[in-house]
């Protein structure tokens, strides 16, 4: 009998990992075993076996492509794909390899040892190797790690809590969603140690509603990680539990988030306090990104050190990039900060999809600014983006090509934008929607000169005084597409004004 | 009909009734009642609000917020269509007016033998494989215009 | 710390926000949505700033102080954001609708001389307006969904009746289920108690009073003080045209703080009401003839006069207004002393907090509140026990919540899950009647586990021997037979209440209207003793007086056995300093308090009564007997805004002036005296109360010759240690004063027995449980329990006249659902309650406020006859009424029992239960 690994994770299922598994069932020949994705997701749905050389896989199969892979002709070694070849895998090193609810497969792996080390440590040791290692939120903000569990840690209170932020509301993201079905434990094991340093005996994973999947994934882990006695903080039992959202991208903004979680309407608080200070129910709370938590385990297990000495001066790591859009290979890229945008889209993206020419890219999901052509040369880094007044985000990029209309992108970032305000403070609430009609009134033929001015000046409102950064940084994609496209825009206006 | 009505929401309810010190949890308790109808009945916000030592107010002011409540029963099946950017890059909204073309219902609507009701979603997280196609409990990826008839005849 | 803003140096504490410290330097920023009353939002950004070293523009509502830092509030940066954001909201308000006067005056400030999105071209606010509150509207078209009013009413008043309803551009407030359910009528059919905080907390008037609405905004604005409950609420009249339009609670009222309840708030316009009494009448058979002031005052000087020579001094009475001023109510028991020459005078503390009065002055050694309401700010904890503030004073009942959400634990101790029972850590649900024997069983708990406070008990108080001997005996298992609450609870109460540091009691009529309600006083007075909870910041007993005056009434000496400031009427100094001053000897024979009037006057004893403000015919117990009293009265003279139940009875009837129409002072539960003045005239001439005693004197040989009440209150200071202090120029601060205030210099007393108590060291009292005065029987299987709503007020006869009826226009009688199933009766049912005494008919409805086999009703209808059932049963030492207990039955009744005007007047029954 032949062991054959197929990923089981949402988009290698919807690729078609489901309907060869159906296929398969009845096969006696194999045993098929559902591994996490390795996040080539162009390649998927791709099926791998063992051979005398490590692992080969073959791509895109369809069900009749058993025979082949039985007979063992036509897979490529999997260490030789050029994708996965060019990467570094530390937070995603399990993906496609292991079996995601098998804790000591994770355990074989290098799992449980960054815990491990942390339980060697007082809870002032685990915050200064974090200070060490530079780590910032990889939710968006990227806000020092460290100094946010200080905070938290500091803090008198009979009660304190660790949040996953796992509502991964960004479009053109899912590494979170990867992370929890894919290898939850790790993210267990992230927030076992920030509980730990924090001295939190409570925790949630706030998962968006759109990942049943990764929620119930979540859930098993959890049972099973309490089942295997691992649910513990410092001997207090550790109740860690997922909650699910119900369909707000606010809600993925920490304050929003924790208001949702207490089962409340998820509008933006003013910060300070800050949830580190009070945060759940009023009591210091650490809120960190699905991703950030998954990183912690290798940074206890190796050091504060090693992870500062990876990546650039001011962004230290590894960063998940997840491509999307028109690039021809699509899928999950953990690399080191530093490479420009161009080395991403050509090296790991591997150019456009065919017939199809580049036109702009959008880094850092709805309120990303776009970038284009001219501007690849950028790098990937905290600082570099600050400059530029963008955002690296949560790591997604989004690729456009020629035949994007790039009034009506701007007029789709308004409206998501007028769609998800929680409709607290007035230059979002009220702002969003008279974008997003400037935009429609100017593809409709009706729009003057005046209203590009207007709505650059609107733009500038919104960015200045939003309560949070979903109005904040809305006006982004708009203005650089008026920046970098002006004629599309220019071309629409009404005759009239077009002659002025 | 009414008393299993009645049985589910009892259940959802009871499920979700406030063990002190946990707080009542209004979210947490309308999508558990969702769960066990399909959809949060208006009518009965005063009996969720009274289980939960809640007010209306704050029961309706929860409900108004999250759009994946929903007030009134869906058709036997759901589409939801991707509206992410990676979705939109790769020409998602192609298939959305093919969708709509095919069960002749608008974004919202649900069709008149009540067979499908189609929505617009946020990202769905599946980008890298995108377009997204979600049908039930069922996500497709890469759907193309021309895929969409022999997708939707699968539901009936 | 010191911080720059706008380059001048300010001074501000930490914690404040640049706002905030801003505001207190003088310097305004333009704002919407901040309100010091809320917490920090920051919706509107037009606050927004720019500080020196930090990028952006936050929000400075929001943003806290540091020390040195360098805020600027103006610049063009700033200027032309908030332009634009005061455009968006222009741009929102549909067309047509005319923009409000706060948004008109803001566009005008930042200059918004046009919008620039084209009119028609875009979305405006839904069309909403919601007129279904009796007191104001809401209209979206006004509003900028800052969410003040929501937030208001979540943070100051704890209703929770408003939400902001979607998201998006498309959020705006909504009360209930409003929006889902019925958005015109989402008022009506919310929870909402109507106390306007969230109509005062609105910025733009999208929520408005109707009275402002229909008759104009206020022109002028006089200071004044409620004249419902005993709170003494702060208040702004708003004076238009010679009338009464609008009455704002103040944010400088100490008790109040900018809140309110519905009745003070809009529970006002009974001054205007179309029967308000405005000529003297005199009786003639069954008809009233209208006689002019002149010959009412004659009449009254010559009647009195008349009996007085017949009969003699004590034939004579007078039952004072605790409804009334200081002054009146000093000068009306004057006028009996000194004028007739008898002590028979009291007021109706009588029926509500006597046993209050005797309970603590035994103990205490002072009889009124020990502590202030500020002092919930810092209590670590609040019991309330027989007393339902959220529905008799509502502002405290906020507070508590407040204070409650704060974390403070609460424990209530009341026979009904009332609404802070369902919010407290513990609800001690007892028996009507047992109070005694469960705070008892609290001092064995605190005994036996060692939670007295040894230090306290040696310095401060005496005969703790006894006490500790008594409690012994009652177990709380023994506790928990009487009082039906589980042994555990009774422990835990104990324990939280013993072991907080500080904990505040406060209690209502529960305590004092019972069979033995002097000793339930005294077993929560030694409580507070054993656990040294008196004297400090946070603790205390904390009578929550009635009426607005109930307390000065009783402190100016209307009362049978006391003169002013409790003086004892045979203490020689003051019999001395007392014929100085008014001339007259001080009777010292004791008079009778009010039931003994009715006694004296069935006996034919009494031929001459005078009943100010207060409405015994309905309210005081047993009312055959009443009534009966009244008639057989050779002269009774009435004096009272409207021609209530007793007026009826009378021979004579002199209309009032309301509080809106005179001056003086009120005391209120805090002991806190405070000024009303007069913000309108009186309808025709009316003299205030406290001018006809002066007439009437003068006519019978004893000049009173005061020109203004503050020249009565200046006697008062001059008779009455207590009140040396006081004066009309002290006053006038807003915060009033709070007595005893010794001496001019003195501030007043916010805390009582800091140091010592009036007689030294405080006294415990042993005291036993007792059973009530009657139990539940075979024929009458029921225990009922009468008490207030929050809408209504004591006889009615001033919230019947105004808009609150539109809420609630019935008495009902509360049932346990199993007990209604059982009766097999349905909800809105007219049922008959028997009494031995009476019967009354009443619309039953099925509450889970009360106990099985436990009924409760109001007594504010006069057609529901509610006190034909009750008893004359009495506390023995105060003789205030049994009003909680009585065994009555329940009857449905036949349907041609019912005349077919009150069946369909029945059928359209309103009521409202606060939970
Ligand atoms: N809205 C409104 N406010 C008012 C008034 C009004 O008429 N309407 N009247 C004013 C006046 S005059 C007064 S005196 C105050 C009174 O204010 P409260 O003292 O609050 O008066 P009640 O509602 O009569 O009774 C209080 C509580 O005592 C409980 N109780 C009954 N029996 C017992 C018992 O045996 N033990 C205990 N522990 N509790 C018991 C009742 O269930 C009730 O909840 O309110 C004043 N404020
Ligand atoms: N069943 C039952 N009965 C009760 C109670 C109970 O709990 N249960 N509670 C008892 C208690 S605590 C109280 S305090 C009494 C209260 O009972 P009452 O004192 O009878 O009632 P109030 O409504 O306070 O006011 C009495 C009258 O004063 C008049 N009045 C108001 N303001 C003025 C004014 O400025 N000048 C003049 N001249 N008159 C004015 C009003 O028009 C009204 O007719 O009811 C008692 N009755
Ligand atoms: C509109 C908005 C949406 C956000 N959505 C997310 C999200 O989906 N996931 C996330 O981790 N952080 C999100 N954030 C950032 C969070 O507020 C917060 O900074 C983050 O969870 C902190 O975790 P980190 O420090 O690990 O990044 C969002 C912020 C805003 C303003
Ligand atoms: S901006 Fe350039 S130099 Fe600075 S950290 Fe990023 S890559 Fe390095
Ligand atoms: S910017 Fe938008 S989402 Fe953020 S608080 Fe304001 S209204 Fe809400
Ligand atoms: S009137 Fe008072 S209770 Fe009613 S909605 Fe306004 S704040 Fe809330
Ligand atoms: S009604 Fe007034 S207070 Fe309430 S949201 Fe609208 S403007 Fe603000
Ligand atoms: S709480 Fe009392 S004093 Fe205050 S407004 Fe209400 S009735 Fe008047
Ligand atoms: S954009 Fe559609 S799945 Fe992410
Ligand atoms: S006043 Fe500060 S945001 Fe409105
Ligand atoms: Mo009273």
């Amino acid at each position: 009998m032949v062991r054959l690994y197929l990923a089981n994770d949402t988009s290698s299922r919807a690729a078609g990992a489901g309907r060869l598994a159906d296929a398969w069932s009845e096969r006696p020949e194999i045993q098929l075993i559902r591994t996490s994705s390795r996040g080539a997701f162009f390649l998927e749905p791709m099926v791998e076996r063992d051979m005398l050389n490590g692992r080969e896989a073959w791509f895109n199969v369809s069900p009749n492509d058993l025979p082949r892979i039985v007979a063992g002709v036509g897979g490529t070694p999997v260490a030789e794909i050029p994708f996965l070849q060019q990467q570094t895998r530390f937070t995603f090193a399990n993906f496609g390899i292991t079996e995601p609810l098998a804790i000591d497969e994770y355990q074989t792996g290098g799992g449980l040892k960054g815990l491990a080390a942390a339980q060697g440590l007082s809870p002032e040791a685990i915050v200064e190797e974090l200070r060490l290692s530079r780590l910032r939120g990889r939710g968006g903000a990227a806000f020092p790690v460290w100094k946010k569990w200080q905070v938290a840690q500091q803090a008198r209170a009979e009660q304190k809590y660790v949040v996953a932020n796992a509502d991964e509301g960004d479009a053109g993201t899912y590494c979170d969603r990867m992370i929890m079905e894919g290898d939850p434990f790790r993210l267990i094991e992230g927030m076992l140690i920030c509980a730990r340093a924090i001295g939190a005996t409570r925790g949630f994973i706030y998962c968006r509603y759109e990942y049943p999947a990764a929620a119930q994934t979540m859930r098993f882990a959890i049972q099973k990680a309490r089942e295997a006695d691992l649910l513990d903080c410092d001997d207090d039992p550790f109740d860690l539990e997922v909650v699910v959202g119900a369909g707000s991208y606010v809600c993925g903004e920490e304050t929003a988030l924790l208001e949702s979680l207490e089962g409340r309407r998820g509008v933006v608080l003013a910060k300070p306090p800050y949830p580190a200070e009070s945060g759940l129910y009023g009591k210091p709370t650490v809120v960190s990104n699905v991703l950030t938590f998954a990183t912690i385990p290798n940074i206890l297990a190796n050091g504060g050190a090693w992870h500062a000495s990876l990546g650039t001066e001011g962004s230290c790591g590894t960063m998940a990039l997840q491509l999307g859009g028109r690039v021809k290979q699509p899928g999950l890229v953990e690399v080191p900060f530093g490479l420009t945008l161009r080395d991403v889209l050509d090296r790991f993206g591997g150019g456009m999809i065919p017939g199809s020419r580049f036109k702009a890219v959008q880094v850092g999901g709805p309120l990303g600014s776009l970038f284009p052509e001219s501007q690849l040369d950028m790098p990937i880094c905290y600082d570099a983006f600050a400059k530029a007044g963008a955002i690296l985000g949560h790591g997604g990029i989004v690729v456009y090509d020629d035949q994007t209309d790039m009034v009506e992108l701007a007029r789709h970032f308004m409206a998501f934008t007028a769609d998800e305000s929680c409709g607290k403070c007035t230059p979002c609430r009220v702002g969003s929607v008279r974008g997003r009609e400037i935009l429609e009134r100017i593809q409709r033929g009706q729009g003057t000169a005046e209203d590009l001015i207007l709505l650059a000046d609107l733009g500038e409102t919104m960015k200045a005084t939003s309560l949070c950064a979903l109005g904040g940084r809305a006006p982004y994609p708009v203005l650089t597409a008026m920046e970098h496209f002006p004629d599309e825009f220019r071309n629409k206006l009404s005759a009239f004004s077009r002659q002025q | 009909m009414r008393t299993q009505y009645g049985t589910r929401l009892a259940e959802a309810l009871e499920s979700c009734r406030p063990v002190p010190p946990d707080k009542p949890n209004i979210l947490k308790t309308l999508l558990a009642v969702q769960a066990g109808l399909g959809y949060v009945p208006t009518s009965d916000l005063p009996q969720i609000a009274q289980v939960l030592g809640v007010t209306d107010a704050q029961v309706a002011g929860v409900l108004s917020y999250y759009s994946d409540l929903r007030t009134q029963p869906s058709s036997r099946h759901l589409i939801r269509v991707c509206r992410g950017e990676s979705c939109t890059a790769n020409h998602g909204l192609r298939v959305l007016l093919a969708i709509q073309d095919h069960v002749c219902v608008a974004v919202g609507g649900s069709t008149q033998a009540e067979r499908f009701t189609v929505e617009q979603m946020s990202c769905a997280g599946n980008c890298a494989v995108s377009p997204t196609v979600i049908v039930d409990d069922e996500m497709y990826g890469r759907v193309v215009p021309s895929q969409v008839a022999a997708l939707l005849e699968r539901y009936e | 710390m010191n911080l720059t803003i706008n380059g001048r140096t300010v001074t501000a504490e930490s914690g404040d926000t640049i706002f905030l410290a801003a505001l207190k330097a003088g310097i305004s920023i333009p704002s919407l949505c901040v309100s010091h009353q809320l917490a920090p939002f920051g919706s509107c950004r037009l606050c927004i700033c720019e500080i020196d070293g930090q990028s952006g523009t936050p929000a400075s509502c929001t943003t806290p102080v540091r020390p040195d830092m360098v805020v600027h509030t103006e610049g063009d940066r700033l200027r032309r954001h908030r332009h634009n954001i005061v455009e968006l909201y222009l741009s929102e308000q549909p067309e047509g609708s005319g923009t409000s006067g706060p948004l008109r005056e803001l566009a005008l400030a930042c200059g918004v001389d046009r919008v620039r999105y084209p009119a028609g071209a875009h979305s405006t606010r839904a069309s909403v307006r919601d007129d279904s509150n009796p007191f104001f509207i809401f209209d979206n078209a006004a509003c900028i969904s800052c969410a003040r009013c929501v937030r208001a009413c979540d943070e100051i008043q704890g209703t929770h009746a408003l939400t902001m309803f979607g998201r998006g551009f498309s959020v705006r407030p909504t009360a209930g289920g409003g929006s889902l359910i019925s958005e015109t009528a989402a008022f009506a059919t919310s929870n909402c108690v109507s106390c306007g905080a969230c109509v005062k907390e609105c910025p733009t008037g999208a929520l408005m009073e109707k009275t402002v609405l229909e008759q104009g905004m206020p022109t002028s604005i006089v200071r004044t003080t409620c004249a419902y409950c005993g709170v003494g609420c702060a208040f702004d009249a708003g004076v238009r045209d010679g009338r009464v339009v609008q009455m704002i609670p103040a944010d400088d009222g100490p008790s109040n703080r900018g809140h309110a309840c519905m009745k003070g708030r809009f529970g006002w316009t009974y001054n205007n009401a179309p029967d308000r009494l405005s000529v003297p009448l005199l009786r003639r058979g069954n008809d009233w003839e209208e006689i002019s002031w002149e010959s009412a005052l004659d009449l009254v000087a010559q009647e009195f006069t008349r009996i007085k020579g017949a009969f003699g001094p004590d034939a004579l009475a007078t039952i004072s207004s605790s409804r009334g001023t200081n002054e009146e109510n000093y000068l009306f028991a004057k006028f009996m002393r000194c004028v007739i020459g008898t002590n028979h005078i009291d007021n109706c503390a009588r029926v509500c907090h006597s046993a209050t009065v005797t309970g603590m002055m035994d103990t205490l050694g002072a009889s009124a509140a020990t502590n202030s309401l500020q002092d919930l700010d810092v209590a670590q904890l609040i019991m309330v026990v027989g007393a339902n503030p959220t529905e008799s004073h509502p502002v405290v009942g906020s507070r508590i919540k407040q204070a409650h959400r704060r974390g403070v634990p609460l424990i209530v101790i009341d026979p009904r899950r009332t609404e802070l029972a369902r919010l407290a850590d513990l609800h001690l649900q007892l028996r009507p009647g047992s109070n005694v024997a469960l705070l008892n069983a609290m001092g064995h708990v605190l005994v036996k586990e060692g939670l007295l406070d040894r230090a306290f008990l040696a310095a401060r108080t005496e005969g703790i021997e006894d006490w500790i001997k008594t409690v012994s005996d009652c177990s709380p298992k023994a506790a928990e037979a009487i009082t039906g609450v589980p042994a555990h609870l009774i422990g835990q109460a104990a324990r939280l209440y013993g072991s907080s540091g500080a904990s505040y009691c406060c209690h209502g009529l529960g305590v004092t209207e019972h069979r033995w309600g002097s000793h339930g006083v005294i077993a929560l007075c030694n409580l507070a003793l054993a656990t040294g909870n008196i004297g400090r910041p946070g603790t205390g007993i904390n009578p929550l007086r009635g009426q607005n005056n109930v307390q000065g009434a009783s402190d100016m000496g209307c009362l049978p056995t006391f003169f002013t400031g409790y003086q004892s009427l045979d203490d020689p100094k003051l019999a001395t300093l007392h014929q100085t001053i008014t001339g007259r000897p001080l009777p010292t024979k004791r008079g009778m308090k009010t039931p003994d009037m009715w006694d004296a006057a069935i006996a034919g004893r009494l031929k001459g009564l005078w009943i100010i403000g207060y409405d015994v015919a309905q309210t005081d117990p047993n009312l055959k007997k009443v009534r009966e009293a009244l008639k057989q009265v050779e002269f009774l003279v009435v004096q009272d805004l409207f021609l209530s139940e007793t007026a009826k009875h009378a021979h004579l009837v002199l209309p009032g002036a309301s509080f809106l129409e005179r001056d003086g002072t009120f005391t209120n539960l805090e002991r806190r005296i405070q000024r009303i003045r007069k913000a309108v005239d009186p309808p025709q001439g009316i003299l205030p109360d406290w001018r006809v005693v002066c007439e009437v004197s003068n006519r019978m040989g004893y000049p009173m010759s005061y020109r203004h009440p503050s020249e009565i209150m200046d006697e008062i200071a001059r008779l009455t240690p207590m009140f040396a202090g006081v004066s009309y120029d002290r006053l006038d601060q807003h915060t009033g004063l709070q007595w005893p205030v010794p001496t001019v210099m003195h501030e007043g007393t916010t805390l009582m027995h800091q140091e010592t108590f009036p007689k030294g060291k405080a006294r415990f009292v042993a005291v036993e449980y007792l059973p009530p005065g009657e139990a539940a029987s075979k024929d009458y299987p029921f225990v009922l329990t009468t008490g207030r709503i929050l809408q209504h007020y004591n006889c009615g006869a001033q919230t019947r006249r105004t808009d609150i009826l539109e809420l609630v226009d019935t008495d009902v009688l509360e049932m346990h659902p199993a007990d209604m199933e059982r009766l097999q009766l349905r909800d809105d049912e007219i049922v008959r309650v028997v009494s031995a005494r009476g019967e009354a008919l009443l619309p039953v409805v099925g509450s889970e406020r009360v106990l099985l086999g436990h009924l409760f009703t109001s007594f504010h209808f006069p057609a529901s006859t509610v006190n034909d059932l009750l008893s004359s049963s009495a506390d023995d030492s105060s003789q205030c009424p049994e009003y909680k207990v009585s065994a009555v039955r329940v009857e449905p009744i036949e349907r041609d029992e019912l005349d077919p005007e009150d069946e369909v007047e029945l059928r359209h029954m309103r009521r409202q239960l606060i939970t």
